[in-house]
């Protein structure tokens, strides 16, 4: 009370006359004026630089660091990409490598990275609000500012922005990017990217036109209900299907199919194999044809054991009809002239063997409960509309249904997506990142209508998956087009007749030739530069493997030798590499001196073997190929150049550059080109 | 002031810098009327209405200049100005806050001052023309604020004066063209913004000065602060300010000089609105959301605050009625009110003659509530016809006292002329609109309590 009447008595002399009132408010003002200039001094970024300087005195190098350190705001400024980034002004030591062993944010040192900050700043790749100078407006999303930073799980999505390319420091992009190609999603949704390319598909869903000669409806209804329960590794993905619309669809698919070109062959009845000793012999057969270079079949253990380019076979015999397999492996093109799978010279014994190994890959329950009804026209009209709605043919070809177009949302610039576009679920985060994630993951909980299936994904698939979507922004599209890394996405198909025995074999099925076809296999582009021609026949005619470390293997094809021939001349004069002609590399300096001072080198200075066996008795190593008849197959010139810089001819390859100076590259390929299976040079 | 004043210009003051500074004051002195009635000096009379809006417009100029170092008119690098004064400018957001708030001061206080003018019925002869000065400045206040509304460059100022074009567009046959000269373009985009910026920066407030100058001056030449006699209307003082410098004037007694005694007053109420604005931008930073996205609604979008009052009547009007109609009838209404002399003259006591008899005041009373109701219940616009609703029983309450003598709040009310219910009318509109408006729309303009937001 006494408080109260004191106060009052003050403010009753302030505002008895006007003087006092007008000495009182205007030392009001001043001092509200002064408060703000006054707060700027208690800035956070002012806060952490004084931390700063407290941690770095007590440092070793403290007088070094405080002299490099200056305080203020730290910004970095990028006109032409829009980057006003005032991260430093916090993370004062970004740059000091010495403080690697600080933990503590904002304090530590950045990690080794291939760009330097002021080439791009922080929000390029991080994201974040680099103009705010607070932790919650720099990292948090507020009302002045959408996209908060990007979860570190996310980062190399940044690294996809510019990079079209594979990169060696960004395998959940990279992975990411494959799996946006290998499951089929650019056959929906439009992805082209900024340097002008599109995201192409690389899966392979078969045409559904000749259906009805390769599989059952009953098999059609469960595999599209389930079809991860045919098949773990099936990339098709689950619709959440009913069973009357399973039905409907199995229905419609069979009644549309037509006879395929290999119906009007006709298949002979050779008498198969019987008893546990032809399994065995379907068995071994199918392991010696390689088959699983690119097949997987489940083992006992339930582990797929095999490629994934082609589909798993571990019920196979559930699927097929028996007369339709036997013609596919005579002739696959004449089911499906777009097949990667490659026509085998199989004879028909040979056939018979294989269809009965297949034939015998079946689960006798998986199809023992579907009984349907028999399929009627109304059912049939179901199944081709829930065909078209569903958009089935932007995978399959159908007859009578054309591919949708513009079917599903284009992903081009997903990453940038206004969060105010985005419909999130109740309760989950209302980031970006989550909600891609989220919409992979499970797709319907964003609306029961929607028609995106649902993936058979691992949550580090959709993690990566998320990555590369991510990596498609605004920016990337308006990122000066100097600084984005194109990917090369070459047609090449050799012509000819050469051309056409290839295409037949469905060489690029694996191989990569002049950037374009698969990447399971070497890359052929420059093979004639490579290999000795003696050694070139004798590989097509019994494949075996370089690598002791690899399952996968080339197939054996059983060609003619007029065939391997061809082939072998085709590639010898076609795919060589500029610069490797015999010129190149003074063979006199090729002798026995040399090559025995390249065995020293090869076994004590370079300690070759601990990665490749050049001497089947004595070396080890397995992670490169072996080099026990090198002296076959390489060429001297490539050899040399191959020690001089490996990632000059093949761009990311795992053997390190060991810098040779040029007269231990002539004596290291004296060596090798030594080291022969058949000492007089080949048999063939 | 019984000192005669120096003749500008004799030669006897022109070298002497101290005549100079006695002519500065005495130039002063005229600014404002050179001598005012004693009791009218107090805060309760007047409020400082007209000191405190001078004030706001100061704060304007001042923080307006300082931000006009820092801003650049253009897309995107005026919203990244923003930014810098927010997050690197010492005191920019200070800056930003005061220019925000004094703005919505300024036309909070131009508002009061023009309805405690009015009722004062400062519109009176001599001073009719400033009154007219005075709606010009009210207009010119509105479009100051709307044109630099748009300048950060936000979601907030893009669309705020998305709508505030699109009213302009709804003016029959000029409007489309108006709101495309306005803008220079058919949205708003980087024409609108320079345009915006130089009409901010440039021509409005020059245009206020020029208008403030004139208004204080006439203030000057009408014989400044008036008393009001009994029944309410201003005794017009038999000087002027013309006749100060040809002729002694008759001073009454209780006069006093206006430089020394309302100009302190009024700075120390100015002083007292700059804190209080000081603290406004301490506590609520002036807002700025997201870079400006043409291809993002927000919704609601809103139209700064003092045309939501508009923005409702549009909701419920079409275009042609809220967006001319209306705020045509009431423009004019300010112009015209002045100059009629029948609406002061007429008042509610003469009303009540005219419906003498019962029967009459019913039939009227009765068409009233039926036009009013049938205008609720068709276009639903309860929250503009609420102030109609109490006008109209306010003034039924006031011609109900025929019976004996009316006393207190009655006769108060059967006295005023027709004026004050006109101008009644328009506030309570006013107030409630925006009111409505501003705080109770939500998205879809559907309606929202404002704490469930």
């Amino acid at each position: 009370m006494g408080l109260v009447n004191q106060l009052g008595r003050v403010a009753r002399f302030f505002v008895s006359t006007a003087p006092r009132r007008f000495a009182a408010v205007s030392v009001l003002l001043a001092i509200v004026s002064s408060i703000a200039p006054t707060k700027d001094l208690f800035s956070q970024w002012r806060h952490y630089q004084r931390l700063y300087v407290g941690l770095i005195r007590t440092r070793a190098d403290a007088a070094r660091l405080e002299h490099r350190f200056e305080s203020g705001i730290h910004q970095i400024w990028i006109p032409e990409q829009h980057v006003v980034d005032r991260c430093a002004s916090c993370h004062v030591a970004l740059q000091e490598a010495s403080l690697s062993d600080v933990r503590k944010e904002p304090f530590r040192p950045h990690p080794p990275m291939p760009h330097s900050l002021s080439e791009f700043g922080c929000v390029v790749c991080h994201r974040g609000q680099g103009a705010a100078t607070t932790v919650q407006e720099a990292h948090y999303s507020t009302k002045a500012w959408e996209q908060p930073i990007l979860p570190a799980r996310y980062t190399e999505a940044s690294c996809g922005q510019c990079h079209m390319d594979t990169q060696g420091g960004t395998p959940r992009l990279n992975q990411g990017r494959q799996l946006l190609a290998r499951y089929g999603c650019a056959h929906c949704h439009a992805i082209s990217q900024p340097d002008g390319t599109v995201v192409v598909p690389v899966d392979e869903p078969p045409s559904l036109e000749h259906v009805a000669e390769k599989t059952t409806r009953e098999w059609i209804f469960a595999w599209v209900k389930n079809p991860q329960a045919y098949a773990a590794s099936a990339t098709m993905p689950n619709y959440r299907f009913s069973d009357q619309e399973a039905t409907d669809i199995a229905s419609f698919l069979v009644s549309q199919s037509t006879a395929s070109e290999n119906s009007r062959k006709e298949v002979r009845n050779v008498a198969l194999p019987t008893g546990d000793d032809a399994l065995l012999a379907g068995k071994s057969f199918y392991g010696t044809l390689f088959c699983s270079s690119c097949h997987a079949i489940q083992n006992a253990a339930g582990n797929l054991v095999g490629g994934d380019l082609a589909p798993e076979l571990t019920r196979v015999g559930n699927k097929v009809n028996p007369d339709w397999l036997r013609r596919w492996l005579q002739a696959p093109q004449g089911y499906d002239p777009k097949t990667r799978m490659p026509r085998y010279r199989y004879d028909e014994k040979q056939v018979a063997l294989l269809s009965s190994f297949l034939l015998s890959k079946k689960d006798d329950d998986f199809l023992a409960n579907v009984h349907l009804e028999k399929p009627d026209a109304q059912s049939v009209a179901r199944g081709k509309k829930l065909v078209s709605d569903y958009g089935c043919t932007a995978c399959h070809r159908v007859n009578g249904v054309n591919p949708p177009e513009s079917f599903a949302p284009d992903l081009s610039r997903i990453g940038s997506k206004p969060l105010f576009q985005v419909g999130f679920i109740r309760g989950m985060p209302e980031t970006l990142p989550d909600y891609i994630a989220g919409k992979i993951r499970d797709p319907r909980a964003f609306g029961p209508a929607l028609k995106m299936p649902t993936f058979s994904l691992s949550d580090m698939q959709v993690e990566n998956l998320t990555t590369a979507l991510l990596a498609q922004t605004d920016r990337a599209v308006t990122m000066p087009p100097e600084l984005v890394r194109t990917t090369s996405h070459a047609k090449y198909h050799p012509g000819g007749d050469v051309g056409r025995l290839m295409e037949d074999l469905r060489c690029q099925s694996c191989h990569k030739i002049n950037g374009n076809g698969g990447d399971m296999a070497p890359d052929l582009s420059f093979e004639g530069s490579a290999v000795q021609r003696t050694w070139l026949l004798d590989f097509m005619n019994n494949p075996n493997t370089l690598r002791p470390m690899l399952i996968r293997r080339m197939p054996k094809f059983n060609l003619s030798d007029a065939e391997i021939k061809s082939l072998a001349d085709y590639m010898l004069s076609a795919y060589q590499a500029s610069g490797f002609d015999s010129h190149a590399l003074d063979a006199s300096a090729l002798n026995a001196d040399a090559a025995a001072r390249g065995k020293e080198l090869f076994y004590t200075k370079y300690a070759c073997q601990s990665c490749h066996t050049a001497d089947f008795k004595k070396d080890k190593g397995y992670v490169g190929p072996s080099l026990a008849d090198v002296g076959d197959r390489l060429t001297p010139v490539w050899i040399y150049k191959w020690l001089k810089n490996p990632n000059a001819l093949t761009p990311g390859t795992m053997m390190p550059n060991p810098n040779l100076p040029d007269g231990e590259a002539r004596d290291l390929t004296a060596f090798l080109l030594t080291l022969k299976v058949h000492p007089k040079g080949g048999t063939k | 002031m019984a000192r005669p004043l120096e003749v500008p210009g004799s030669s006897s003051s022109l070298h002497n810098p101290l005549h100079a500074v006695v002519r500065w004051r005495e130039d002063f002195q005229r600014m404002m009327s050179a001598r005012v009635i004693e009791s009218q000096l107090g805060f309760r009379v007047t409020w400082y209405l007209g000191a405190l809006t001078l004030g706001c417009f100061t704060i304007q100029l001042t923080t307006g200049l300082l931000l006009m170092l820092y801003y650049h008119p253009s897309i995107p690098q005026g919203y990244a100005d923003m930014k810098d004064l927010e997050f690197v400018v010492s005191s920019g957001y200070m800056l930003r806050s005061l220019h925000r708030w004094s703005a919505h001061a300024m036309v909070f206080l131009v508002f009061i001052h023009m309805a405690k003018v009015f009722y004062r019925k400062g519109y009176k002869p001599p001073r009719e023309l400033n009154w007219i000065v005075g709606v010009f400045l009210l207009l010119a206040t509105l479009l100051l604020s709307y044109t630099g509304y748009l300048l950060p460059w936000d979601q907030l100022s893009y669309w705020g004066t998305t709508v505030g074009a699109n009213i302009i567009s709804s003016i029959p046959i000029v409007g489309a063209n108006l709101r495309f000269y306005l803008l220079g373009g058919h949205t708003v985009n980087a024409n609108a913004l320079l345009r915006f910026y130089v009409l901010h920066t440039m021509m409005f407030p020059l245009l206020v000065i020029v208008l403030i100058s004139i208004h204080l001056w006439r203030l000057h030449e009408d014989g400044g602060m008036y008393d009001l006699d009994n029944s309410g209307n201003p005794i017009i003082p038999e000087h002027s300010a013309l006749a100060l410098a040809d002729s002694p004037i008759k001073v009454e007694e209780e006069k006093t000089l206006s430089y020394r005694e309302l100009l302190f007053r009024e700075i120390i109420g100015i002083e007292a609105l700059a804190v209080v604005l000081f603290v406004m931008g301490l506590l609520w930073k002036a807002p700025l959301e997201e870079l400006a996205n043409p291809l993002h609604t927000p919704n609601p979008a809103k139209a700064p605050w003092y045309f939501t009052g508009l923005q409702e009547l549009l909701h419920y009007f079409p275009p042609f009625v809220a967006g001319v109609i209306l705020p045509g009838l009431i423009v004019s209404g300010l112009f015209f009110i002045p100059f009629s002399p029948v609406f002061d003259r007429v008042t509610t006591g003469d009303a009540k003659q005219w419906f003498r008899r019962k029967p009459v005041r019913m039939v009227v009373a009765a068409v009233l509530i039926i036009v009013l109701s049938v205008l609720l219940v068709r276009v639903h616009a309860w929250d503009a016809l609420l102030p109609a609703v109490v006008v109209t029983i306010l003034l039924l309450l006031a011609t109900e006292s025929a019976s004996g003598p009316a006393r207190g709040f009655r006769s108060w009310l059967s006295s005023r002329p027709l004026s004050f219910w006109i101008m009644t009318l328009f506030l309570m509109e006013a107030v409630v609109l925006t009111a409505v408006g501003t705080l109770f729309r939500g998205p879809s303009w559907a309606w929202v309590w404002p704490w469930r937001g």
